[in-house]
This record gives C-alpha cells, sequence and structure tokens, in this order.
C-alpha cells in the first residue's frame, strides 16, 4: 500500500522571505550609490579642519577625502549611522555635526532646556514683585494710550 | 615716506584721544570748584576728541594712496593687493585684512562719536563721562593699529608684486557689507557711552535714553544691514545653498544685534513708565560688550581656531579690555541698582509692559542660547581635550520655537494697553486675524503639507500679519471719521504723525514677511547632486536639467570654469539657461558661484560641483530648490523702509531741541 504521506509543506512564502533576506546584501551592495547618498551622510559631520561646516559642501582635500571614504563604506553596505560611528571613533565625537545624546554633547541638548526654564522662574518672581502695589502707585495717564485717544477722539467727534 | 606719515597720524589721533580722556576728567575735578573753568576743559577734552577723525582720515586715506600706488614696501599692502587687482578692488582691499580692517573700525568710531559729541554738547552734565567713556574705546582701538597691528608696518622682504586680495572678499556684497556691520559696532558705543554717563553721574532719568534713541536705532539699522547683505552674500557666493549657517562670525554679529532689539523695546517702557531702569543700563552693557566680544571673534579668529590661541598677543589685549571694560561697567550698575529701582507696578500680566517683558526675555534666552552654542568649541575644548561644533540643526530646534514666540509676541504686544489689558479686548481684536490665518493653514494642509513645525509657523505668521495689518487699518479709519481723510492720506499720515509707532509696525511686518521665507526655504529645501554628460538630464521635482557643455576660460588673473546648464519644466518646455562657475584664483583658492532661477515662489538653485578636466563633456552638478526664500529679501527692504521711517528726524523733535538749545544758550549768557 502506498503511503502517501502527505508532507507539512514549507510555507512558501516563509520561503520567499528567507531567500530575500539572504540575498539582501547582495541587493544592496548592487545598487548603486549616488551622489545624495554621500552627501546624505556627510552633512551629518564637519570638516576637521574649518569650522563648523558640514563635509557635504566644504570644498577642502580632507573633506573630499572624507566623502570618498563615505562612498566606499556605502558601498561596502555600511549603514549611515555604522559609517557616523566609524568616523565618530576615528576622529573624535566632536565631527558629528548633531550633538550625542551622551556625554559631553548632551550638555548642548540641556543648556536650551536649562536657559528658558532659568528664564521662566525668574520672569515668574520679577512680575510677583512687579504687581506688588508699592507706595508711589503711578498709574499712568490715559494719553500714553494711543487707542483710548484714538476712542475718545471719535467719540468726541461723533457726539 | 607714506608709511611714516600715515603711521604719525595714527600716533597723533593715539595722543589726541589719550589726551581727551585726561582733559574730560580733570574739567570732572574742576567743575566742582571753577566752573568756567571746567567748561573750558571740557571743551578743550571734545576737541581733542574731534580732532581724532582727521588724523585717523588721513591715515586711511594714506593707506588707500598705498594701495593704489601699489607701495610694496607696506606689509599690509602686499598682503591684500597685486598689480592685476582692479582699482575699485585696490579702495576697498583698505578692510580687506586684519590690520586695515582695524584700521577702519577706529575711523568709522571717531567719526560716529565725533558727531555725538557735537549734536549733544548741550547734555552737559553727561558730556565728561561720556567723553571719557567712548575716548577709552577710542583709545584701545587706535592703540591697536598704532601698536601690534599696526597697518602700516614696514613688509620684511621687498616685492615686486602682492598675493592679492582673498577671493571671497571680491564680491561687491563682501565689499559692502563689512562697512554696514562695523557702522553698526559702533554706533552701539555711543547710546552705551551715554548709558555710562548716566550711571556715572547718577543722572538715572530717561534723559540719556532720549539723547541716544535715534543713535541706537541708526546702530541698529547699519547692523540689520550688514546681516542681512551677509546673509545674501553667502546665498549667491558660499555655494551651499543656503544664506545662514550659524557660523561663529555670524553668530557674533547677530548677537548685539538681539541685545539692541530687546534695548529698542525696553526702552519704552522706562518711557511711558519709567521702569526697568537697571534693566535699560544692563541691556545697553550686554550689547556694548557683545560689540567688543564679536570685533574680538572676528578679528583674531579665536573660535575659527582654538589652536591660534598662543600665537599672537592681541587675544590677551583684547580679552583683557574686555573684562575690564566688563567689570567696570557691571560695578558701577551695582553700585546705583539702589536708585535705578522702579518707581511703579504692574496692573496685570495681560498689559504692554509685560508684553515688552516677555519680549525681553525670549530675546535673552536666545542670545544666551546662541553664545552658548558659539563658544561651545572653545568650552569642550578647554574641559575636555576635544572640540566640539554645534550643528545648524541644533541651533534651528533650540532657537526655533523661541523665534515663533518672537513673532507670536510681534503681532499681539501691540493690541495690549500700558498698565492693563482686558482678556476680552485682546480676543475681540485677535478674532478674525486668528479665524483667518486658520483658514489659510487649513488650505495648505489640504494642499498636501504637514509638516508640524512648518503649519505652526505659517499660523503665526499669517495672525501676526493679519493683527499688524488691522492696526494700520483701524488707525487710518478713525482717521478718516475724525478728519475726513482719504485712505491713503490717512494711512500717509500715521507714518507723519507717529513715525516711531507706524515706522516700527513696518518693521514687524518685514521681519514676518522674512519669516515666510525663512519656514519656506528651511522646511521645503530640496537638493540633487548628480554628475552628468553632455546632453544627460536629470530631474528634481518639477525641474529637469540638462548638462550641455563646461568651458574653460581666464579673466583678468581669474581661471573660470563654467558649465551651461539649460533647465526644462515638468512638460520638457526650456525655462532658462544657467551657467553656474567655479573661480579659481592665481593663490589656488576657488569659491562657488551659483545660478539661480528666481521666482516668487521658489529659487532654482545650480552649483557646479565638479568637472572632466580633460573632456570638458561631463560634470558634477548640485541643483536646489529654495521655496519661498525671495520673500526673504523682499522682506529684507520692507524691514529697512520702516527702519529708516522710525529713525528719521522728527520735525516736533527738532523744534523741541533747538528750543532747549535756546534755552541753555540764554542761561548760559546769563551767568
Amino acid at each position: 500500500m502506498v503511503v502517501t504521506q502527505k508532507l507539512n509543506p514549507t510555507p512558501l512564502w516563509l520561503m520567499a522571505i528567507v531567500i530575500g533576506l539572504l540575498a539582501l546584501p547582495t541587493i544592496v551592495a548592487a545598487q548603486e550609490i549616488t551622489d545624495d547618498d554621500v552627501n546624505r551622510v556627510a552633512q551629518q559631520l564637519f570638516c576637521p579642519t574649518c569650522e563648523s561646516v558640514p563635509v557635504d559642501v566644504c570644498p577642502t582635500q580632507v573633506c573630499q577625502d572624507w566623502r570618498s571614504e563615505i562612498r566606499t563604506q556605502l558601498e561596502d553596505g555600511r549603514s549611515d549611522e555604522e559609517i557616523l560611528a566609524y568616523f565618530a571613533n576615528r576622529y573624535g565625537e566632536g565631527v558629528l555635526a548633531n550633538a550625542p545624546t551622551s556625554g559631553i554633547g548632551l550638555v548642548i541638548w540641556i543648556a536650551p532646556v536649562i536657559i528658558v526654564l532659568a528664564g521662566l522662574i525668574v520672569f515668574w518672581r520679577y512680575m510677583n514683585r512687579l504687581q506688588r502695589p508699592q507706595a508711589s502707585l503711578n498709574p499712568p495717564s490715559p494719553s500714553d494710550n494711543p487707542d483710548i485717544m484714538a476712542r475718545l477722539e471719535e467719540e468726541i467727534n461723533n457726539g | 615716506m607714506l608709511a611714516e606719515f600715515g603711521q604719525s597720524a595714527i600716533w597723533c589721533a593715539l595722543l589726541a584721544a589719550i589726551y581727551s580722556i585726561a582733559a574730560a576728567g580733570f574739567s570732572v575735578y574742576r567743575q566742582k570748584t571753577d566752573q568756567i573753568s571746567g567748561q573750558k576743559w571740557l571743551s578743550s577734552a571734545r576737541n581733542a576728541a574731534l580732532i581724532t577723525f582727521p588724523l585717523l582720515l588721513i591715515a586711511c586715506a594714506i593707506m588707500v594712496m598705498a594701495l593704489i600706488t601699489d607701495d610694496y614696501s607696506i606689509a599690509y599692502v602686499q598682503q591684500v593687493t597685486s598689480r592685476e587687482t582692479p582699482l575699485v578692488l585696490k579702495i576697498t582691499s583698505l578692510w580687506g585684512g586684519q590690520q586695515g580692517s582695524l584700521l577702519l573700525w577706529s575711523l568709522l568710531l571717531s567719526g560716529f562719536l565725533g558727531v555725538a559729541w557735537i549734536t549733544k554738547w548741550n547734555e552737559k552734565s553727561l558730556m565728561p563721562y561720556a567723553l571719557i567713556i567712548g575716548g577709552f574705546t577710542q583709545v584701545f582701538f587706535t592703540y591697536l593699529i598704532a601698536f601690534p597691528e599696526n597697518p602700516f608696518e614696514a613688509a620684511p622682504f621687498l616685492a615686486a608684486n602682492g598675493s592679492g586680495l582673498s577671493p571671497l572678499l571680491r564680491h561687491p556684497l563682501m565689499i559692502i557689507h563689512p562697512p554696514m556691520l562695523y557702522l553698526g559696532y559702533t554706533g552701539f558705543i555711543v547710546p552705551y557711552a551715554f548709558a555710562m554717563g548716566a550711571l556715572m553721574t547718577g543722572r538715572l532719568d530717561d534723559g540719556w535714553i532720549r539723547t541716544t534713541r535715534r543713535w541706537t536705532l541708526a546702530a541698529w539699522l547699519f547692523l540689520s544691514l550688514g546681516l542681512i547683505l551677509g546673509g545674501r552674500w553667502a546665498y549667491d557666493v558660499l555655494g551651499w545653498g543656503g544664506y545662514w549657517e550659524w557660523d561663529p562670525v555670524e553668530n557674533v554679529a547677530f548677537l548685539p544685534w538681539l541685545t539692541g532689539t530687546a534695548f529698542l523695546h525696553s526702552v519704552m517702557i522706562q518711557e511711558k513708565r519709567g521702569m526697568f531702569k537697571v534693566w535699560n543700563v544692563v541691556l545697553i552693557l550686554i550689547t556694548y560688550l557683545l560689540v567688543i566680544y564679536g570685533t574680538l571673534i572676528v578679528r583674531t579668529g579665536l573660535l575659527s581656531s582654538v589652536h591660534a590661541f598662543a600665537q599672537s598677543d592681541i587675544q590677551w589685549v583684547f580679552f583683557g579690555f574686555m573684562v575690564f571694560m566688563l567689570l567696570f561697567s557691571a560695578g558701577w550698575a551695582i553700585y546705583r541698582a539702589p536708585a535705578l529701582a522702579s518707581n511703579n507696578h504692574l496692573g496685570s500680566l495681560l498689559s504692554r509692559e509685560s508684553a515688552f517683558l516677555i519680549n525681553n526675555f525670549v530675546i535673552m534666552a536666545i542670545t544666551l542660547i546662541i553664545f552658548f552654542f558659539t563658544n561651545f568649541t572653545l568650552l569642550s575644548e578647554l574641559f575636555t581635550g576635544q572640540e566640539y561644533g554645534v550643528g545648524p540643526q541644533q541651533y534651528n530646534l533650540a532657537t526655533g520655537p523661541l523665534f515663533a514666540l518672537l513673532l507670536l509676541l510681534m503681532g499681539v504686544a501691540p493690541l495690549t494697553m500700558w498698565y492693563r489689558t482686558s482678556i476680552n479686548h485682546l480676543g475681540r481684536l485677535s478674532l478674525w486675524p486668528a479665524a483667518v490665518a486658520t483658514l489659510l493653514v487649513i488650505g495648505i494642509v489640504i494642499a498636501g503639507i504637514t509638516q508640524i513645525g512648518a503649519l505652526i509657523g505659517l499660523w503665526i505668521v499669517f495672525f501676526s500679519t493679519g493683527l499688524t495689518t488691522l492696526e494700520y487699518v483701524r488707525a487710518a479709519r478713525a482717521r478718516r471719521r475724525s478728519k475726513d481723510e482719504s485712505w491713503p492720506t490717512a494711512l500717509g499720515q500715521l507714518f507723519v504723525r507717529n513715525q516711531r509707532r507706524y515706522g516700527g509696525y513696518l518693521i514687524h511686518l518685514g521681519v514676518l514677511v522674512m519669516a515666510f521665507g525663512i519656514i519656506g526655504s528651511e522646511f521645503f529645501q530640496a537638493d540633487r547632486q548628480i554628475f552628468l554628460q553632455s546632453g544627460q538630464r536629470a530631474s528634481l521635482r518639477d525641474y529637469t536639467i540638462e548638462f550641455v557643455q563646461a568651458d574653460f576660460y581666464m579673466e583678468n588673473d581669474v581661471q573660470v570654469a563654467q558649465a551651461t546648464v539649460n533647465v526644462y519644466d515638468e512638460d520638457g518646455s526650456f525655462i532658462t539657461t544657467l551657467f553656474p562657475h567655479t573661480d579659481i584664483f592665481g593663490n589656488g583658492e576657488g569659491m562657488t558661484i551659483p545660478d539661480a532661477r528666481s521666482t516668487i515662489a521658489e529659487d532654482f538653485y545650480v552649483i557646479l560641483v565638479n568637472w572632466e578636466g580633460v573632456q570638458r563633456n561631463a560634470a558634477t552638478l548640485r541643483m536646489y530648490i529654495n521655496p519661498l526664500i525671495n520673500w526673504l529679501w523682499a522682506g529684507g527692504v520692507v524691514f529697512m523702509i520702516g527702519t529708516l521711517i522710525a529713525a528719521w528726524p522728527d520735525p516736533l523733535d527738532m523744534k523741541i531741541a533747538e528750543a532747549e538749545r535756546r534755552r541753555v544758550a540764554v542761561l548760559a549768557a546769563g551767568d
């Protein structure tokens, strides 16, 4: 008797994914790296010799070399983050245009918040003090408010 | 021979400035015992201060002559010019280098101060102190060009030719924008000198503010012009598709502009309500210090290269001067603080006073953030041994929301009243502009734009523009009713009757239009870089370019590589031909000049990044689409017109001043 054993078929879609995943590095490598891809990474790095000039627009030789290094690494299939990490490792975190969210780079993120908070506190206390009536009250004369003057003028004319 | 003559002129100016300080100081001392003698010493001090201008003018004239006649025995001439340099550029290379720039700085300072000493001569009690403070700054800068940064220094070797002006400095906008910045910088020293005078005499009413209000506005006008022209120069010449990169040199010009803006607003509270006297003095002190700091940064390149720190002593001289002025000014401010107490109080958190105060706090927060970020390279180098730069995104992220708040205040603050404003009043007046702004933004969302930051920004711009426009409409309508004037007459009369107020609103409108352009170009810029063979095409959004060819030719001493690029629209019909080029100068420095097709909606901007030298038929091009960028420049023009209206001498003020002069003259005769 022929036993027809029903095989438990490997789902076709799963196979497709596995094959796809295996093939992925080749596909990425085959993909042509455009200047725009290089610029995308380069603009997140600072020129190491000029002050705060992004590598994508910097005309110096160093930055040209960096751009071709970025291109090579992209062609090798490295991700943007990996390339940035490579430069940060090699030349220090200072080359990153977007400050890291750890270490001293954190200061760049926190400082504005502290400045604004401190400003709010000082402002609040100052306003409270100003609103306390003092001995010499001196409310403004109506003529200081042009709007009131305009309205008065209008009413006088109409009446 | 010429050089010695120029050098002597600078030395004489230095001596005159030193004498002026001494005589002004002595006049204060004599004033106590012998008024007439005190007055004589004061006149003498002023005359000495006035003579510095012609002396420095002679020095400048000699320098220009040396530049024109190719006198390469002077080191500076060797450095900034060459025989091939065209005549106009020879003249403008007066400020093409370090020493010449400082010479021009000193000249402008002495000119500004001189006009102040002449026109404000009736401010007798503040004058000696203002002379001392202004004179001290003059002495410092004249000292710099007399000794460490002498523009007439002999060249170490005789050369037949100079090395030529840096290519970046040959552009007309680059020629014009530094003197504008210097005028702005030096102009702020006049209100500072009078503020210090007020502190030192204890005459702390708003006299010094009224005296110097137009000076402040003029300084601010020049600084604004310098910033806008500088932005335009970067856009036209630097070839990175933008106008503002948060570069240290840009930032240090922007910082005193910010505090100057805060000052221009907060003085109004003191004039109307007698409040914030300490604050106003502090603001002008900060502005002055930022001016000195900015000059230090730009002139010594402190931030661009931390390692240059040890190379020259001038940084330390500068730094010492700055610290001294800081301690001196702050000391006086603290000493007088009790006398500067406000004699008023606030009726409500909703009032014109608090609106101005919030404006000041927001501006100071922006200033602090930019100052901190700008110096972060230096600080991180000091503390960690490694340089950290702060990128444009970080600046935009930190200051963007604060700038948006300022734009909102710009619309709302003019609605508030002194002392107290009701929320109903504000609500009633802002209902329609808010509704219109919301409708417009909904329209934009329907058109497919969903970036939340941009939408918030645009709403604020529309809302504040609506409110500001309504200010004009309501005031003109009131005039029409009461005076029976036509709309144009009524509107024109607003500017005549209250140039400060309505000129000021025009400045606001200019800023809002600029903000519209900034939001457009910051949020929606697109770019693409591509390598093209002759005849090949590439597209970016609705535009398609075709690279035709690259050409190489010599223009004077400049080697030009120029690309010819045809631009087509989405239907494939030809729009225009652009010629982006790269200029390479004799000294090897290059400059990337973009070419752009400008419309009111956007710029299509193309840069020649690289080219194939031999075949001449392939090049790398970078295309940018900068939406709404031309609104930025148009807003700048509106801004300038508004500032001119606000700063224009008021006929009524002139009459009052004239009457005051006569009164003083009569009193003096009566003595």
